[in-house]
């Protein structure tokens, strides 16, 4: 836990300095063009811009730990409440979408794994890979002209219908963007279970259990499942850590309000508080879940022990 | 199986525990106000749903500096004076009526009684100078409450505000400036409420309280922006019950949820995609020239673009008609003068530059460029009122090529574009670079002076270019302070002439506002300044 | 595999093995085709990539003189994508190299001399892994100017953390081998440990990796290319091509489907042959 801190400070130290290295004056991107150059140095200085740059890093710093994650120069609001609700809307296309990948990946890779060599391990296979290597922003796209125009079953973008904030709509709505999202996770998922089955299924105690007389069935759900299971928690996870940051391409093709967007449109308008807190939200909640990824592994395998 | 059932559920269970943490994706549904009893001629009731590009950053109409956020929140306020529909003369608004002194410093406006904010707060006199004191009065205590962009350009010339009565406010300038009528019907011009602003603070822009015909019921960032209908509005209720704005970000996007129907009012179509709509029987397009100009400008500090034949031959190099036919359709209009059509004193007698490559070849060789040069083109990758930028600028680059001129293209995106384009004369690095404009007050002065008259070099103003001539500067300053119409339509004429056949630009069009929404939406007019007026809409 | 009668290197067996795999041949195959049009562009394409044509825009596929059709500004899509080629895959293999560089830089530094050192280094992998690849990748765009050189050193900057991790495990379990510790006790030049025993033994795994990451960084450029920081017009990119070609894709289909289909033939083929290699140079997956 204690590694967090340094790693945490690292990040927004990192994006700091990028944002700061960055051309272009969040004063002026806001006034915009018809805003006179003593307005812009006006709130140049509100915002604290002409102080030296560790000064500015140090004072946000301290705000943070105080618990003021500030206001956003672009959007005019409070940052926490608002990254916290773009954090939530990412969190439920991540759930989604990591059910579908789990759902589909981890069945087709132990199908895969104890037929290997079968027509079926390879077209399932080949099949993973193709969703895996279509561009992401194309495939959504696609998606959405077939299932919101042609079939006309699916509504193409945002996050509820108006007027409306029931569950029922919320899921209508995830299901294109998860789709797209899910290719990629997939595709690692099956491969990983695949891979990681085949190591198991050699082992001498899975020989012996055969040996038993144990149906085919029951060795491999009973034996190996677990075993097998140990290293797709780990790419699981590092896809949850992922679509916690929110995967941007999709969210802007789907104009879905997730984290990844609002930090992009933070990085262009070089909202320094905005893009800053949001990177915070997101490598704490990525450090976390590989904390979360560590302890299911330690359940998983009982050899492995933390102090 | 039961193990991997147990995997997944603490999957479930650690994506519930971060969910907890996030605030609720949406605010609680608003109660639909009670249906009222249609009336004879038109219905009453329906929602109009706008697919927006982006999401609006402010409510607070004198904070905004963008379209979107002007269009959204547009129907929460009043100005003192309006723009006449489809129009930029000023017609009454808040203020009934209003006097100039002879001298034309003082600007008496009586304002209509009775008027109230949504918050049941009376408008007044003091409002007013609340209002205008709050943007342009450093010391003002409600100065901090936000950041005013336009305030320098739109009360730049106040010297002061001064309250008469309950219902008479005089503002007094400090030099005679021929537009201010037209400032008074323009965004920061929107009346607020300042219970509300002393209530909310900072937050007022999130919280938009004005006296317009459609209340501020909520806004989820990212989702939408909801407005109803204020049954009490003085000019009378508004017919349509809602206005709901969402930002659709892809153009294909928002067009596919036009056609599925998730919303049925929609701007920024697709060129390609016009034809195919204007047939469409389910839908009506609605179109209006804008006060728009979209051009490349010279750097006339650098050689070679400092010998007016240089920028004459590039304007006879590129085939703007093509541009025009074949990538905007009907978009966009050929421009041959930096002034719009739509904007009172334009004139077409101007030299023109139609595509010719035989003719720039001969100027450019004329000017010691037998074989044409390089030079690099300044793009951003897009922007407000920026049209393609890049799809266009690539086809210029094309047509140069094709008489020797070899431009390099980069790409920059909108914030450091303007950063880097809005910059003092020393520290000018571009040759040639792109730009738009679109006229905020409907006055020529807006368009010419700001952009073109030498007196408005960076820091100063927007002629980004370095553009100078003596002549037309004289004339466009003479006209600024002239409160005669046809004399400074005269002056005005001259002005285009003497600059046009400068060629400080290569101009390209001029944008065409357009909008397609549902036939069943009614009585939609678009207004050149681009914000939709919705009150006086009904459906089917 | 008993029976080989003459004693061949592993590397020799390796490729034997390759050469079995379809699947790895097929890729290996297409990859081959898509190099060498590549470097053939020039003579290859039949027309100028950048040439345009405002009254033949949009010309679909079997347009006299278009075999492909014509793109948004009536361009030859043929050449676009024969050119485009050159560029992605340039681009991917170029930011798989650079990424490589210095994650193998940095994890041999890392695993070798273990220490204050591998924690000052790990903790910096861990910071870049916990930024938000693409987002790291975009900061880094904004800040150097956008276009394809700026946008391939983001892409392989968010890459260097991959590889270090890899080259670090193989050295921590290398480092207390018999061999190494001999060379280490005999007073061999670290630098000289590493290049001649440590890196060499490092080799397979990172050949897998990067095989299979050159598909990740041009899917990563396109990405880029998307959100208008990757190749600067008038320059074919499969990507550029795909992310422009988006807006016309239901009057013109083509425009985009065609750099699609490419984009993913390409990075199919490299997780083909990724694999293929990574069997071949594993032998204990096979049965």
């Amino acid at each position: 836990m204690l590694s967090l801190i340094p790693v945490l400070i690292g990040v927004t130290l990192l994006v700091f300095l990028v944002m700061q290295l960055a051309p272009g004056d969040p004063a002026q991107i806001m006034l915009g063009p018809k805003a006179t150059e003593t307005a812009v140095a006006q709130l140049r200085h509100e915002l604290g811009l002409d102080q030296p740059l560790l000064v500015q890093y140090g004072r946000w710093l301290i705000h943070i730990v105080q618990g003021n994650w500030g206001r956003s120069i672009q959007l005019k609001r409070e940052i926490l409440p608002f990254l916290l609700g773009r954090f939530g809307n990412s969190a439920y296309l991540m759930l989604f979408a990591t059910l579908l990948a789990c759902s589909v990946g981890v069945p087709a890779g132990i199908l895969s794994a104890v037929k290997q060599y079968s027509v079926g391990d390879r077209v399932a296979m080949v099949l993973v890979l193709i969703g895996f290597s279509t561009p992401i922003f194309w495939l959504g796209i696609i998606l959405q002209i077939l299932f919101g125009l042609v079939f006309g079953i699916l509504p193409v973008s945002g996050l509820q219908s108006p007027g409306r904030a029931d569950l029922g709509d919320l899921i209508v709505h995830l299901i294109l963007p998860s789709l797209t999202l899910t290719t990629g996770a997939t595709a690692i998922i099956a491969r990983m279970t695949r891979s990681s089955m085949l190591e198991v299924i050699r082992q001498d105690y899975i020989r012996t259990a055969r040996s038993k007389g144990l149906s085919e069935r029951s060795v491999i759900s009973r034996h190996a499942l677990k075993n097998a299971l140990i290293p797709v928690v780990t790419v699981v996870g590092m896809q949850v850590g992922y679509l916690l940051g929110g995967d941007v391409l999709v969210e802007i093709v789907f104009s879905y309000p997730g984290i990844g967007l609002a930090m992009v449109n933070g990085i262009l308008a070089r909202d320094f508080p905005l893009v800053q807190g949001a990177i915070l939200l997101v490598a704490s909640s990525y450090v976390l879940v590989n904390l979360v990824v560590d302890i299911v592994y330690a359940y998983l395998d009982p050899r492995i022990h933390y102090e | 199986m039961l193990k991997r059932t147990c995997f997944l559920s603490g999957l479930v269970v650690v994506a519930l525990v971060l969910l907890a943490c996030a605030a609720p994706v949406a605010p609680p549904a608003a109660p639909a106000p009670a249906q009222p009893t249609p009336t004879a001629a038109v219905s009453e009731g329906g929602t109009i749903i706008v697919g927006l590009q982006a999401e609006p950053t402010t409510l607070d109409s004198q904070q905004i500096s963008d379209y979107n956020s002007h269009r959204a929140a547009y129907g929460i306020y009043d100005h003192l004076l309006r723009f006449k529909d489809e129009s930029t003369e000023v017609e009454p608004g808040l203020a009934e009526s209003w006097e100039i002194s002879s001298d034309g410093l003082v600007y008496t406006l009586h304002l209509r009684q009775g008027v109230k904010f949504h918050d049941g707060t009376d408008f007044n006199a003091e409002a007013v100078k609340f209002n205008l004191e709050r943007q342009i009065d450093p010391n003002h205590p409600y100065h901090d409450t936000g950041e005013f962009p336009y305030a320098e350009f739109t009360w730049g010339m106040v010297k002061q505000v001064d309250v008469v009565d309950d219902y008479t406010v005089q503002i007094t300038l400090k030099e005679r400036f021929a537009p201010f009528l037209n400032h008074l019907a323009m965004h920061p011009a929107a009346m607020a409420s300042p219970t509300a602003i002393q209530q909310y603070g900072r937050d007022f822009s999130i919280h938009p309280v004005g006296t317009g015909p459609f209340k501020f019921v909520s806004w989820t960032p990212g989702v939408e922006v909801v407005l109803e209908k204020n049954p009490d509005y003085w000019r009378g209720a508004p017919k349509i019950d809602r206005v709901i704005y969402r930002p659709i970000i892809e153009d294909q996007a928002r067009l596919t949820e036009l056609e599925a129907g998730g919303v049925n009012f929609i701007v920024n179509i697709p060129p390609d995609e016009l034809a195919r709509l204007k047939q469409d029987p389910r839908f009506t397009v609605v179109e209006q020239p804008g006060m728009h100009t979209w051009w490349l400008a010279f750097n006339h500090l650098k050689a070679p673009f400092n010998d007016k034949r240089v920028r004459q031959a590039m304007n006879y190099a590129v085939n703007k008609q093509a541009i025009v036919d074949n990538i905007l359709k009907d978009t966009g209009i050929l421009a041959i003068n930096p002034l719009p059509p739509v904007v009172w004193s334009y004139t077409d007698e101007v030299t023109r530059f139609d595509y010719n490559p035989e003719k720039a070849r001969q100027l450019l060789a004329e000017a010691g460029y037998p074989d044409g040069f390089s030079c690099t083109l300044w793009v951003p990758e897009s922007g407000s009122g920026m049209q393609q930028p890049v799809l266009m600028s690539t086809a210029i680059q094309a047509d140069l090529k094709a008489v020797g001129v070899d431009c390099k293209i980069e790409i920059f995106e909108w914030g450091i574009y303007l950063d880097k384009v809005i910059v003092p004369p020393e520290e000018a690095e571009y040759d040639l670079f792109a730009m738009s404009w679109i006229g905020d007050n409907g006055d020529p002065d807006n368009h010419l002076y700001i952009l073109l008259s030498g007196d408005q070099w960076p820091p100063h103003g927007y002629n980004m270019g370095f553009y100078k001539n003596e002549e037309a500067d004289a004339l466009m300053r003479e006209a600024r302070v002239t409160l005669d119409r046809a004399k400074r339509t005269e002056l005005y004429t001259k002005v285009q002439k003497l600059i046009v056949d400068d060629a400080p630009w290569i101009i390209i069009d001029h944008e065409t506002q357009i909008v397609v929404m549902d036939r069943k939406i009614k009585g939609f007019k678009l207004h050149p300044t681009g914000p939709f007026r919705f009150e006086n809409v009904w459906m089917e | 595999m008993g029976g080989a009668v003459i004693a061949r290197s592993p590397t020799q067996e390796a490729l034997q093995r390759l050469r079995r795999d379809r699947m790895a041949v097929a890729g290996a195959m297409l990859l081959f085709c898509a190099a060498l049009v590549s470097v053939l562009a020039p003579v290859l394409a039949p027309q100028d990539p950048t040439q345009t044509n405002l009254a033949q825009r949009l010309a679909p596929i079997g347009t006299p003189g278009y075999p492909l059709g014509s793109d948004e500004l009536g361009r030859d899509i043929l050449s676009r994508l024969i050119w485009g080629g050159r560029v992605s895959l340039l681009v991917g293999f170029g930011a798989v190299i650079v990424a490589m560089g210095f994650g193998v830089i940095v994890g041999l530094m890392a695993g070798y001399f273990g220490g204050w050192l591998d924690s000052v280094i790990m903790r910096l992998i861990d910071v870049l892994m916990a930024f938000p690849a693409i987002l790291l990748a975009i900061a880094i765009v904004a800040s150097l100017g956008p276009g394809l050189r700026n946008a391939m050193l983001a892409i392989s900057i968010v890459g260097i953390p991959y590889y270090a991790r890899i080259i670090r495990g193989s050295v921590l379990s290398l480092r207390e081998l018999e061999f190494i510790q001999a060379a280490r006790i005999i007073g061999a030049p670290d630098l000289r440990i590493l290049t001649r025993h440590v890196l060499p033994n490092c080799l397979s795994p990172l050949i897998v990796a990067a095989t299979l990451d050159v598909g990740w960084m041009i899917m990563a450029a396109a990405g880029l290319s998307f959100l208008g920081l990757g190749a600067q017009p008038p320059t074919a990119e499969w990507g550029v091509m795909l992310s422009a070609g988006r807006q016309f894709i239901r009057i013109a289909p083509h425009l985009s489907v065609l750099p699609g289909a490419a984009i993913l033939l390409v990075v199919l083929a490299l997780n083909f042959l990724g694999d293929g290699l990574r069997d071949a140079l594993d032998p204990r997956l096979r049965q």
